[in-house]
């Protein structure tokens, strides 16, 4: 289908990267590739704060510790805000203002931008993806609209292996990338309330609800809503 | 849900009123959410059309809805096909308004056309959402006859005012800004979702009136839709917005 290609040339992309690697691995490599950056750090979060990082190298990695560390710089802010964060020059005042000490030791490491994407559905936050790049300059519109769309099933993908229900079939992530819609996120949000839990939460137990009784989330999202079941703690 | 055709009232202070609010709406910058859902449930009482939908796309060039004149299923499966290969895509690709009647066109788009007829509409109308000529999204209009030129005119002032929402009030903004702000509308579409399904349980409602009572708790506050769902879903609410929420409609 023609508004498909972008969203089918990604999956397959992530498909070849994947072989045996978990998601965070096969993102971290096809982001690197796919939009013009030097290396690729992955942050997950729980409640909220971020627990772990992973990075397409040691740089990456130690870029974004230290965000953690100090709680500040692009990766935190897009964290924070729930937009993505692009500082196309570390040595603009911008950038400066936004995070002095961080900027000025990504600056001394030779980092020239940073863009940060959040991985998020709607309220529920999984972590951040964020690429640097050793020369300055925004994205493309190309780059940028790959870098969101990775992103989107980037969370999709964590959130099903969150569960332990499978391993990254990203043609089924693509499938999947009409959970932002409708039904699936007010059924989230029911479960959230009945549970007592986080959004997030809700979607990791009606996704392993989903799977445990072989249906698509969207007919279980449905039945929810007319109240035909109910997810048990 | 008024789901009767042909009952528009074209012209008068119905359009004039509904184009006023929307360009007071896109000079005060309002969220587009709350537009694009206004649009959508206003344009049912302004033209002769049962069913009214704003769509926007994503980032992959993929069609969804963000505003409907209502939640039925059968709906939403109708808009849904409009994507692919109907006629939604076309006039994202294009540009252009597309026009699809199904008692001569069916042939076209055969699954869009089984789909109307169950649901009683014969003709559908996608006006586009424009940025620098290229197609962000969609004004789907669904109803029992095709709309005359004073109508169509109409239809397309809506969707010109709707898309400066998401561009603010210039169209000659950045391709990557634009794109940025599709993005996270679409995000903001998804938080108020999962706001409806709290607020759904938290008083036993339904989604339709679940989404009414944020919206009128919104508006009374002043604040967009998005910023009160963001609140409910993280479980941030002051008491003052918990109360106002927790009152009942008259």
């Amino acid at each position: 289908m023609v508004g498909q290609g972008r969203w089918r040339r990604i999956a397959d992309l992530l498909q070849e990267a994947a072989a045996g690697a978990d998601v965070a691995s096969a993102v971290a490599e096809v982001v690197a590739e796919l939009i013009g950056v030097d290396d690729v750090s992955l942050m997950l979060v729980a409640a909220g704060q971020p627990v772990t990082s992973s990075g397409t190298s040691a740089l990456a990695v130690r870029l974004a510790e230290r965000q953690i560390a100090l709680g500040e710089g692009p990766s935190v802010e897009a964290l924070g805000t729930g937009a993505s964060v692009a500082l196309v020059d570390l040595r603009s005042v911008d950038a400066l203002d936004r995070a002095p000490v961080f900027i000025s030791e990504a600056r001394a490491e030779g980092v020239g931008a940073m863009f940060a994407f959040p991985l998020r559905i709607g309220g529920a936050l999984v972590g951040v993806l964020t690429g640097t790049r050793a020369a300055a300059g925004p994205m493309s519109a190309d780059q940028h609209a790959d870098a969101l769309i990775i992103s989107t099933l980037a969370t999709i993908a964590l959130l099903r292996e969150g569960t332990g229900t499978s391993s990254a079939r990203w043609a089924q992530v693509l499938d999947q990338a009409s959970i932002l819609d409708g039904a699936v996120q007010t059924a989230a949000g029911m479960v959230a309330e009945q549970l007592d839990v986080t959004i997030l939460e809700a979607l990791v137990r009606m996704r392993a609800h989903a799977f445990a009784v072989d249906e698509p989330i969207e007919d279980v999202a449905r039945s929810l809503i007319a109240r035909e079941r109910r997810l048990e703690r | 849900m008024s789901g009767i055709a042909g009952n528009g009232t074209t012209g008068g202070a119905g359009v004039q009123g509904t184009l006023l609010e929307l360009a007071r709406m896109a000079t005060r910058h309002s969220d587009p959410v709350d537009v694009f859902m206004l649009l959508s449930e206003r344009v049912v009482d302004l033209l002769p059309v049962a069913a009214g939908a704003v769509l926007i796309v994503d980032a992959g060039g993929r069609l969804h809805v963000v505003g409907a004149s209502e939640s039925s299923t059968g709906l939403l499966e109708v808009l849904r096909t409009l994507d692919g290969d109907g006629p939604g895509r076309q006039c994202v690709t294009t540009g252009a308004l597309v026009i699809g009647d199904m008692r001569s066109d069916g042939e076209r788009w055969p699954a869009l056309a089984g789909l109307l007829a169950r649901e009683g509409f014969d003709v559908v109308h996608v006006f586009p959402l424009l940025s620098r000529s290229m197609g962000v999204g969609a004004l789907s209009l669904l109803g029992a006859r095709p709309l005359d030129d004073g109508e169509r005119e109409i239809a397309q002032a809506l969707a010109d005012l709707a898309a400066l929402a998401l561009l603010r009030s210039d169209a000659e903004e950045d391709a990557l800004v634009v794109a940025r702000r599709l993005h996270r509308t679409l995000q903001a579409r998804a938080t108020l979702g999962q706001a409806v399904g709290m607020i759904t349980e938290r008083f036993d409602l339904d989604p339709d009136r679940a989404l009414r009572r944020i919206r009128r708790t919104a508006t009374a506050a002043d604040m967009p839709m998005v910023t009160l769902a963001a609140a409910i879903v993280a479980r941030t609410l002051s008491e003052r917005l918990a109360l106002a929420l927790a009152r009942e409609e008259r």
